[in-house]
This record gives structure tokens, sequence and C-alpha cells, in this order.
């Protein structure tokens, strides 16, 4: 639910120069996207809890489908890496998501609700490795880390409005969460107009998609038991497990804010803008000192910032609980994402580099899914300050844990080269 | 030429977009009237007249002169349900409190708000007693129909005086079956209807698999069993007939048919509704019932005669009605 930068949108018109017209068109449909799909996002929570009057505990389920659907929407991507036609699935993908926002507009019943986000999240997984695989078809090689910092950048964009197109509609139009469905589903088909009309160009022809393509081509049960024998990657395993487990979603730490009176409902989407905000103002500085005192320590230093984040809603409804929370939350990001990633592919082989990565993807994902129908479970039934205090126990345990095994993994790390 | 078709479609989109997000801003809270800027006993002056929901209005609380015809006048509650008598309306509305999101809001005639208690769950029945001194909620703790297999309701009952908030929560009160008290853990109890001056009411009370009419008294907390299936008793403005809904098929997909029991010689008609409807009557006069039946996502309020003839469309796009009574 957060946004996933590899570059500033001032780096993207920076360098624009030279990309094809495909990958721009596709950045922008990208664009698109995201503002449709974000803007769901930042008031799903809202909509579950308090125009539907379920429970949290009905909400800590629907984000648990919503961070579980990601690992199903990872494997199935990656299935689809080297489809000959990525246009038509791509296409099909953005038309599930499409039809998905509809759906919500005349959904009211919780299973219902968790199908359409499943299928939403579905509908992400498919188009995302076609999607990339035009915008390497369309680039000569020299100029792909550009295409692919353009494209994302727009992506970054996109998730940056969408939290903030679907507040001034809530504040225009009184809580009308039908407008903001309907809305996002016209952005989300301006992006499928803008896709089905592109014709997708092709730079001479090379070898270069087996470079970009993160995707596996095909996964065997010999090589996933092949990763698994190096005593690393279990410690790694054990460790995002841990922490994933400890993680409170997004959208449930903001309705715990909420809850407590922190914000008012109306405001609730900027708690999305505003985290973002912090994500995009420190992505950069936290990389560079990531660079410099090394990924473990920041990788580290980013659940303190997620503990931090937690004990700002501790603060029952204070002005700074609530900047604590989010800024700390902003921060949890920048310093954790992708830092997995560049934490665990060094100790793959290069040949399951891919499954590798998927693996350790889909262990936090199921981590997070299970943490966030947890806490669900906990706030219903203990009330939102023991839950919060349970989960800040949890949290410290892993932390601290995971700082004991991080030595074990570069140990083995350093015997495995 | 498909670039024009994309730029077609492409603006078409973007403009349909424009033209929806433009008429629901001037459609939704447009057309609501701030409480704030009504005078004082403005609304009692046009009594009698019929509060309900506007479903038409972002269901905002809806005041129209009797006999209808009039313009509907909006206030700036929206509610889920609400009540009327001739002192008071009654809102159950949204509190903003994610924990606990619904709450009943108590105001006068000249919509001054006299007090606002927390409900737990999703309302469903809202009642004031004719005489003024209580209210009581119902709401669904879990589950969201009377249709559904399992579900469990909450129905409290409150004094209209200001400073107490505690309201009296029915599932605390004795049954009485046959002389005999009784206390069933898992007994349901929804749809109060009030007794004028007499600190009675009746409800329906829900356990071993069925569904009873009950005789409550509020001082000596006791409901005592009187007949079985009866769901959604309402009582005539003369308190000498209870209009309810009877289960005429059980199942999955139960139906209902309303019918009138006439309490002074006990006798129970069914009356000429043949929909099967779920709601709490409301009655419009002593000879008028009024009820909402589904049409598409909306409401629309209907009368019907008990003494018999076809049911008539009253209000479109509206719910929840009630009346409030010329003073005096």
């Amino acid at each position: 639910m957060y946004v996933s930068l590899r570059n500033s949108p001032v780096a993207a018109v920076l360098s624009s120069r030279g990309v094809s017209r495909t990958v721009v068109t596709l950045g922008f449909v990208s664009l698109l996207t995201d503002i449709s799909s974000e803007m769901v996002a930042a008031v799903l929570p809202l909509f579950v809890v308090v125009q539907l009057g379920l429970s949290p505990l009905t909400y800590g389920f629907v984000e648990g489908v919503y961070q579980a659907g990601s690992v199903f929407a990872r494997l199935l991507g990656g299935y689809l890496a080297d489809v000959r036609m990525p246009k038509t699935i791509a296409a099909i993908g953005y038309g599930v998501s499409a039809i998905c926002k509809a759906l919500l507009m005349v959904a009211t019943a919780l299973p219902v609700i968790m199908a359409i986000v499943a299928l939403d999240r579905a509908g992400k997984g498919l188009r995302t490795a076609p999607r990339d695989a035009m915008i390497a078809d369309a680039t000569p090689e020299p100029i792909l880390g550009r295409a692919f910092g353009f494209h994302r950048a727009l992506d970054t964009f996109g998730a940056l409005l969408g939290p903030i197109v679907a507040w001034l509609l809530l504040m225009m139009a009184l809580n009308d969460f039908m407008l903001v469905f309907f809305v996002s589903f016209c952005f989300a088909l301006l992006g499928i107009i803008l896709l089905v009309f592109l014709k997708p160009e092709h730079a001479e022809a090379a070898d270069k998609t087996a470079e970009v393509q993160v995707k596996q081509t095909v996964v065997t049960l010999a090589a996933v038991a092949q990763i698994f024998r190096a005593s690393s990657i279990r410690w790694l395993l054990i460790i995002t497990a841990l922490l994933s487990l400890a993680t409170i979603a997004d959208g449930l730490l903001y309705l715990s804010l909420a809850s407590q009176g922190a914000i008012q409902t109306i405001h609730f989407p900027l708690l999305f803008v505003a985290t973002n905000f912090v994500y995009l103002l420190t992505a950069i500085p936290v990389g560079n000192l990531a660079d410099r005192i090394g990924r473990p320590i920041v990788f580290a230093l980013g659940y303190i910032f997620l503990l931090m984040a937690y004990l700002g809603v501790g603060m029952v409804g204070e002005t700074a609980g609530l900047v604590i929370c989010v800024v700390g939350l902003g921060l949890y990001y920048t310093a954790t994402d992708g830092v997995l990633s560049a934490l665990t592919a060094p100790l793959l082989p290069h040949h399951l580099r891919s499954t590798g990565l998927s693996i350790v993807q889909a262990t936090q994902a199921i981590g997070r899914a299970v943490g966030a129908i947890l806490f669900g479970i906990a706030w219903s039934y203990l009330g939102l300050a023991t839950a919060m205090w349970l989960f800040v126990g949890l949290l410290v345990i892993a932390v601290i844990t995971a700082w004991l095994l991080l030595g074990r993994v570069r140990a083995s790390e350093v015997s495995a080269t | 030429m498909s670039k024009l078709v994309q730029i077609g479609a492409f603006a078409a989109v973007a403009i349909t977009a424009v033209v929806v997000v433009a008429f629901r801003v001037a459609t939704g809270p447009g057309v609501t009237v701030d409480a704030s800027s009504i005078k004082p006993s403005q609304l009692a002056s046009r009594a009698p007249a019929l509060s309900f929901i506007d479903d038409t209005a972002s269901d905002s609380l809806t005041v129209q002169s009797l006999p209808a015809g009039d313009e509907r006048r909006h206030y700036k509650p929206t509610c889920q349900r609400t009540a009327a008598s001739s002192s008071y309306l009654l809102c159950l509305n949204r509190s903003g409190n994610l924990l606990l999101p619904f709450q009943a809001t108590l105001f006068t005639l000249d919509l001054q708000e006299v007090k606002t208690v927390p409900i737990e769950g999703v309302p469903s029945r809202s009642r004031l007693s004719p005489d003024g001194k209580y209210f009581a909620t119902t709401s669904f703790v879990t589950g969201d129909s009377y249709a559904a297999e399992l579900f469990s309701t909450r129905t409290v009952i409150f004094s209209t005086a200001a400073g107490s908030d505690a309201g009296l929560n029915l599932e605390a009160f004795d049954l009485i079956i046959n002389g005999e008290p009784f206390r069933f853990v898992d007994a349901n109890i929804w749809g109060v209807t009030f007794v004028a001056g007499q600190d009675r009411f009746f409800a329906t009370a829900a356990f071993n698999g069925h569904r009873y009419l009950v005789d409550g008294d509020i001082t000596k907390r006791t409901m005592v069993v009187l007949r079985d299936n009866v769901e959604c008793p309402s009582l005539s403005p003369d308190g000498l007939r209870l209009v309810y809904k009877k289960r005429v098929e059980e199942g999955q997909y139960p139906k209902w048919r309303f019918h009138m029991l006439d309490l002074v010689t006990n006798t129970e008609r069914p009356l000429s509704e043949d929909r099967s409807i779920d709601d709490q009557v409301a009655w419009l006069d002593d000879d008028t019932i009024m009820y909402a039946a589904p049409n598409g996502d909306a409401h629309d309020i209907w009368k019907l005669g008990i003494a018999g003839g076809k049911p008539e469309l009253m209000l479109k796009g509206a719910h929840s009605p009630g009346v409030i009574p010329p003073r005096g």
C-alpha cells in the first residue's frame, strides 16, 4: 500500500530524453492506474469500518487478503514473464483491476469485498511482468536504466496523487464513497484506453530482456530445495517471517489513529499522502546512509522506526503521536523497502536468484497477512491499547531476534563465497 | 483514425467523470438545511407532519407536512433510522467513533440536541414513546438481517430526561412464561413499541427457536410472554391494536406477512399486503399503517388501511417513517 520508489518525479523529467513512445505511454498508463488503485487503498479501511459498520477484526481480514493477494500476484506475474503477447496479458491485468473498482460500488458484504480485493491484486500480478517486458522490448540497451527510472517515477507520482484525489472527493461530496470508487474506475479506464491503442515498438533485437526480467522462467521443486539447503537463507526466512508477523499494516495503524480521534475521519486519506511524502523525502539520504553504514544496520533501523510508529499510536489522540506515527512509518518504508531484496540477492546462486527472491517476498507477504489478521483479532477482543502494546512487545522480540540472527546470515554468506 | 477513436474515448471517460463528480457534489450536502438556521418551534408549528429519511438526499432527516403533498424539508443530520413523537425526533446516526460507529441522537422538534448515546452494532429499529418519556433502539451486534440463520440483537430503552444516559438493556429483564420468571442467556430482543403513559412496551423476544410477543414493564423489569410468531410489533395511537410481521414461511429466505392483533378481543387477522416486508410499521392514524419496501437500492414508503384495500405508494425514495402529531 506504499509508494514504490526507485526514482523521483523530478528525475523522471530529467531522464525522459531519448525514452521511446511506448515507455512514455506505459508510464502514463501506470500513473493513471496508480491514481486509481491508491485512491481506493486510501479509503478502503474507512469504507469497511465506518461506511459498512464492520469491526476492525473484519478489516484485519481484508488487509490480510490484500497482503496475501500480493503473493499470488507475484507468482502469477513470474510465470507470465515470458509470454508471447505481453500487451494482451497486460491489458487483461489492467482490465481485471478496473472491473474490481466498478464492483466495489455495489459491494456491501464482507466476502464480496475480500474477493474483489483479491481479484484486484491478481490483476496487478498479471500485468506487472508483461508490462516490464514491453518496456525492455522497446528500449535500446544503453538507456534501459533511464527507461525504467522514467516509468517508475510516473508510477510513484500516481501513487502520491491517488490519496489526494480521494481526499478531495470525500471533502467535496461528504463521505461519498461510491463517488471515490466511480472516479477510481474512470482513472483505470483512462489507463486502459491509453494502453489498448498503443502499438508496441521493438528496439533492435538483443537478449537484454533476460537481464531486465526479474521473474524466473520455471520453478522446479528441486531448485527450491536447493535454495533451502543454504543455512543463511533459512535464517533470513525466519527473520523475515518474524518481523513481518509483528508488522501492523498501515491501513490498520491509520484506523487506530482515527479511532482515537487523532484525525477527523474525513482527512483519513491524508495519512497515506503524508507517509508517502516522508518516504519520498528520505529515500535518497537513507539510501546513501545504507551504502555507508551497511544494509543490515539500516534494515534493522527500519524496524526501530516502525516501533516508533507504534508508540506514536500509543500516545492516544495526541497530535505529536500522529506525527511520530506517520514519520516513523515513512522512514520504516524507506529503510526496509528493497533492502530485503538487496540483502537476499547475494546469498543466492545466480540461476536461482529470482526464485529465491520471490520465496522471501512471499514469506514477507504471508507474515504481514497473518499479522494483520492477528492485530484485528487482538483489537476486537482485547481493545486497541492492549493490542498495540502486544504488537510493540512482539516487534521488540522480533527486532532483537533478527539482530542476533542477521549476524549468522552474514557469517554464512562469507563462508559460502 | 484509431487516434481519433482513442482521443474520443479518453475525452468521453474524462468528461463523464467530471460531470458525475459535479452532479454528486451539487446534489450531496447542498440541499441540506443547517439545523442551526432553523428558528425554534418552526418545526412544531408545522405539525402534524411526517418525518422520514430521504434516500434521495444523502439520507437526511426530512420532514413533510401532513396531509402529504408538501415539499420535503431536509435537515442536517443524516440518519440510518428515525422515529418521531409529539415532542421529539430520534435519529440513529454515525458517531465518527470507529469502535462504536453508531449513536442515537434525541432532538427536540426545533432540532435542539437533547442527548446522544452510543449504540452497539448496526441500527435496525428505533421508537419513541408517545408520552415522550422513553426511546428505544435495536441494533444488530452480529449478522445484519432478521432473515439470517445466526444473528444477535441488542435492544436498549433510554430515558429522554437529560442527565440519565445509561440505558436499560432488555436482555437483563426477566421473561415471564406462565407466571414463572426465566432468564435465557441467548434470548434476542428486538422491535420495541411503547404504550403511552404506562411505562410499558411490547417487543419481540426470540428464544428456543421461537419469536414471541412480549408485554414489558419498565419499572418491574419483566417481559410477559404472550404469543408465538410475532416480530416487530407496533401499537396503534389509540393503543387498541398491534400490527406486526408474522413468519409464514421458514427457512433460509423466510417470508413474512403483516398481521393485526386486536388487543381487546385477542384475535389476529392478516392485512391485505401480499408482499413479504421486513419493517416495523408506523401508524399514520388509527386506521392506516406505513412501512418501507425496498425498491432497488432505495426504499419507498407505502401506506395501507387496516380495514382492507390495496397498499398505496406514499413517498418514493424514503424510509423509516414517523408521525409528529399535532400538540394538545
